[in-house]
């Protein structure tokens, strides 16, 4: 996977947009609720489930932001299974 | 980064940042009261990159991560690992644009910031460029509501 930093967006290695990571709440990730998935915690604003990509392949995300587009994703920019990029245009 | 109005948890009034003499004067003439700064890139805010060159075809790729740019035999770098302030402004000052009836005290939301802070920061070393905060009116100037202590290297959305 990568992200730009710049503009929060995450595409997959190909440089297929999976999402561009939007959420005005600046929420810290340890104080989101538990869910039944170790990699997924819940978010009592929006009630929307928050899922950690440090755990997912880019092909799990792309099937999460297909059947909903509106799926919250959770990066860290440390995590292994990232590298950064600078381009919108992968 | 893009912002938007619904990039505004609290649902507060809007300060719309005006970067450019005709869009300040504008702004002057339809009742805003420009709060003029200067913009004032920060040493802080760095973005890296180095560049590869394919020798047979000429093309580039620019790499930004430490982890990337794992090119064959026919790649050659052609700029080492630099620095740079990655954003670009069209004039050396800008102005926030004040309502008239703002009251003291009153919190708002700054879409565009003027200062540079440090929204976001990188183990590789790069720091990014805050967009958008919370700032209180204080009268005379906004008063922005944000502690760059916090190592936001998380990003949620």
């Amino acid at each position: 996977m990568k992200f730009n930093p710049h503009t929060n967006r995450l595409f997959t290695d190909n440089g297929c947009l999976i999402k561009r990571l939007h959420c005005p709440f600046r929420l810290d990730w340890s104080k989101l609720g538990p869910t039944d998935d170790p990699n997924s915690r819940h978010c009592g604003i929006c009630q929307n489930v928050v899922t950690d990509t440090a755990h997912r392949t880019e092909q799990e995300l792309v099937e999460i932001m297909t059947e909903n587009p509106h799926a919250c994703l959770k990066v860290d920019l440390y995590q292994d299974n990232l590298t950064l990029t600078y381009r919108d245009d992968n | 980064m893009i912002t938007d109005d619904t990039n505004n948890p609290n649902d507060l009034r809007l300060i719309q940042t005006a970067r450019t003499e005709v869009s300040i004067n504008k702004a002057a003439k339809a009742g805003f009261r420009p709060l003029v700064k200067q913009v004032m890139p920060s040493k802080k805010i760095r973005s890296k990159f180095c560049v590869w060159q394919n020798l047979i075809t000429g093309e580039i790729e620019v790499v930004g991560d430490y982890r990337g740019g794992h090119f064959g035999e026919s790649w050659q770098e052609v700029i080492g690992w630099s620095e740079y302030y990655p954003h670009h402004f069209p004039r050396p000052f800008a102005a926030y644009l004040i309502p008239s009836d703002i009251q003291v005290g009153e919190r708002v939301w700054v879409e565009d910031l003027i200062e540079d802070f440090i929204g976001t920061r990188w183990n590789q070393g790069d720091n990014y460029r805050l967009d958008s905060c919370e700032a209180v009116w204080d009268g005379t100037d906004l008063k922005i509501q944000f502690s760059e202590s916090r190592n936001r290297q998380v990003i949620i959305g």
